[in-house]
């Protein structure tokens, strides 16, 4: 039977009513409360974040949460901070108007237009990778899936079992020698620049060290998301592939025309968590990437801690610009964010 | 699985090309299907698995070295090091698995009561588990900063000296128990009668844990659960460590430091607990309820007798993945401490990656990361036996 919505709960009383909102309440308050405090931070002016609260009281509380003036510039600032090496050219064309030198907040120069610049170049590669991995991932996933659930075929059990079993395997086992062989591989490719750099390395340099191909090659598959699509198309009836079949439809035709239009939940579900996955990760972009110009978002934040580790009005600008992108796909698609990890958590 | 049957079924008896040839036709169309996503399985997931064993074999630094053997895992399972980041590992994943599932299965049987905007809350309550580790344990880090953080500033509205958070090494018991007065430190009671008195509890709640086991209680478990674990690293101290005054009684002191880690993990992981339990919840039929009610069944009756054992799988479930994942924290103790102060948050993981990045022992780190593998295994093993029985499906 189907429970009714609303839920089944009995706390019916009404000071047991009230007290459950306010405990909800507060607890919604303690969640949000570090990214509440991330974003009035990152309008407050660099003296008011290291002016310390000097009474007790109300007024001290309301004024943590209250910049006596919103800076808007800390946004600009942050956009601009970082070093930019005499070597490195953030945008290759762009070197010569840049030239040599160190860039700091308080010294925007105008010659750099806002895409030139080091923070511009994170989010450029955080997205190109991410948007790769997501449409790789699906692609693989998509038709894996499909075989692992509609085809009859030899040692599928077999191939199956293997994709799950890594699954146990942990990230650490993993990366050392994935490392290893970023670093060897050699293939003979042609060239293809991406934003100034060879989507594969160059011939001769140390493997696929140093390039988009060493972030997103390894993602290209996931077992999550084959399982996820499998789990969905199994539950699609046979019937529609028979009669399909009649009118001589193939696998590749009826997949494409039957079944991904059904199974739109499922593979946007895929695609955010894979999204997010790629747009969130931060280990293996370290270990690969030893060029800023190559380094994603998320790596780069964790650098610009490190080098500014004291203008926390910037670091929280900084972050609320990194988290923006994903907050926003997070309250557009929340309902498959939330109904889709549920759902994969109750059968699994 | 059914219609799978029944297609090849229909596949065999179909009229012409003989059912041996569609079933290799379809064998090779399968295969051009997951061609793609098995040369990526294979290369960086599948293979890598043995290349690592491989490499653990190797004196391996930036290129291969001489063959070693078993040497690297002989020098990891004798390093001070090792046994340090496994304390600190268990005490972040006895601390942080618990107190996540405990507080989410709370909240989510709050939002399962009869409320108004449930799915705005699980909204809210769930974002912390979408957004960018990286950025989030920036924030918490500045919340924790002794100087300028805001949790010092509330503390210091009610006039409480400052803490130290994130650079605390010292134990959270340690503090306590020495704000209080008592001769403890790092986990031991520095004065014999002392360490004598808390010697022969241990000993009588590790009996009474015995005799809960023997009954079957959970509580017996737990329990039991704990005193090993003191034990164990109170044996790992005084035979490996060589810990000055060190003996086999000690108690868990977590630093500081960690326990602000598992704090910020806490609030991070949350929401994906709270989301997984109010979706057990919700399959719960309601009969149950009505049933209890009828039969004159409290509120915590209700909760302790329905709700719990119908969710236990989705626990047991989330207790496995979390277990699983917390032993794999890396991204927020990388941004929040890294591995400091004096190793107090230095977990396995940490300690692989310093390893493999900082110090370029490849083999070494390698041979760190099966152990730690090994473990993990072990772990989740156990839980499905122990675990896994008391489970109702």
């Amino acid at each position: 039977m189907k429970p009714k919505r609303g839920g089944q709960g009995s706390l019916t009383g009404r000071v047991a009513r009230g007290a459950l909102y306010a405990a909800l309440i507060i607890g919604l308050l303690v969640m949000m409360f570090p990214f509440i405090w991330m974003l009035v931070s990152s309008f407050k002016s660099f003296a008011e974040v290291v002016s310390r609260p000097s009474q007790p009281g109300l007024d001290a509380i309301i004024s943590m949460f209250s910049p006596k003036e919103w800076v808007i510039g800390n946004y600009q600032q942050a956009w601009y901070v970082g070093i930019i090496d005499t070597n490195v050219a953030v945008w290759p064309e762009h070197t010569a108007q840049i030239g040599p030198l160190v860039i700091k907040w308080y010294d925007i120069p105008s010659a750099v237009p806002w895409y030139a610049t080091i923070m511009a170049r994170y989010f450029i590669n955080s997205v190109f990778v991410s948007v790769t991995v997501l449409v790789g991932v699906l692609t693989t996933s998509v038709l894996a899936a499909y075989a692992f659930a509609r085809m009859d075929f030899f040692g599928k059990n077999m191939i199956f079992l293997m994709f799950l079993a890594t699954m146990m395997i942990p990230f650490e086992v993993t990366m050392i020698p994935n490392f290893v062989i970023i670093r060897n591989i050699q293939f003979n490719t042609p060239a293809l620049p991406i934003f100034g750099y060879d989507l594969f390395g160059e011939a001769g340099k140390a493997g696929w060290y140093n390039t988009y191909a060493a972030q997103i090659v390894p993602w290209l598959a996931s077992v999550f998301t084959i399982f996820m699509l499998r789990q969905y198309f199994l539950g699609i009836p046979q019937d529609f592939y028979d009669a399909a079949r009649i009118d001589g439809c193939g696998h590749l035709r009826y997949l494409v025309q039957i079944v991904l239009p059904l199974s739109r939940p499922a593979i946007i579900t895929g695609g955010l968590m894979t999204f997010l996955g790629s747009w969130n990760s931060l280990l293996w972009p370290i270990l690969v990437t030893g060029k800023a110009e190559l380094r994603p978002i998320q790596v780069g934040l964790s650098f610009f801690l490190a080098q500014e580790g004291s203008d926390y009005h910037l670091l929280m600008a900084a972050a609320t610009m990194t988290i923006l992108p994903i907050a926003i796909l997070y309250f557009f698609g929340q309902r498959y964010f939330i109904e889709g990890i549920a759902a994969s958590g109750v059968k699994g | 699985m059914a219609h799978l049957k029944a297609a090849a079924f229909q596949g065999r008896v179909g009229p012409n090309p003989g059912p041996r040839r569609r079933y290799w036709k379809e064998t090779l169309v399968a295969y051009v299907f997951i061609l793609p996503a098995t040369i990526v399985m294979v290369t960086f997931h599948f293979f890598p698995i043995f290349y690592a064993f491989y490499i653990s074999l190797f004196n391996w630094g930036l290129i291969q070295g001489k063959f070693v053997g078993a040497d690297n895992y002989i020098r990891a399972v004798t390093a001070e090091e090792f046994w340090r980041a496994l304390n600190v590992t268990v005490y972040y994943v006895l601390g942080a698995v618990p107190l996540s599932l405990g507080i989410g299965l709370i909240v989510a049987y709050l939002l399962f009561q009869n409320i108004r905007g449930r799915s705005f809350f699980r909204t809210f309550y769930f974002m912390p588990y979408v957004m960018s580790l990286v950025a989030a344990a920036m924030v918490w880090r500045w919340l924790y900063h002794p100087n300028y953080g805001f949790f010092n500033d509330v503390l210091s509205l009610f006039s409480i000296e400052k803490w130290l958070w994130l650079d605390e090494s010292a134990g959270v018991l340690s503090l306590f128990l020495g704000y209080l007065g008592l001769p403890f430190k790092n986990g031991y009671f520095t004065n014999g009668a002392w360490t004598a008195v808390f010697t022969v509890i241990m000993a009588a709640l590790a009996v009474l844990c015995v005799a809960a086991v023997r009954r079957r209680s959970a509580l017996g478990i737990v329990g039991l659960l704990v005193v090993g674990i003191c034990f164990f690293f109170g044996a790992v101290d005084s035979f490996l460590l060589s810990t000055p005054g060190a003996s086999l009684a000690k108690v868990p002191d977590p630093s500081l430091a960690l326990v602000s880690v598992i704090i910020f993990a806490t609030w991070q992981h949350v929401g994906f607990d709270i989301v997984l339990f109010l979706a057990g919840l919700t399959a719960i039929s309601p009969e149950l309820y009505e049933a209890g009610r009828i039969d004159g069944a409290n509120e915590w009756q209700i909760f302790r007798h329905i709700t719990i054992p119908l969710v236990s799988p989705i626990t047991f479930f989330l207790m496995i993945i979390s277990t699983i994942g917390t032993f794999q924290a890396f991204n927020h103790i990388y941004i929040m401490t890294q591995g400091g102060p004096l190793g107090a948050t230095r977990t396995v993981t940490m300690f692989v990656f310093q390893n493999f990045y900082d110090f370029t022992r490849v083999g070494y780190a390698s041979a760190l990361a099966f152990i730690l593998f090994f473990i993990i295994l072990g772990l989740t093993i156990v839980q499905m036996r122990v675990v896994g029985r008391r489970v109702n499906y």
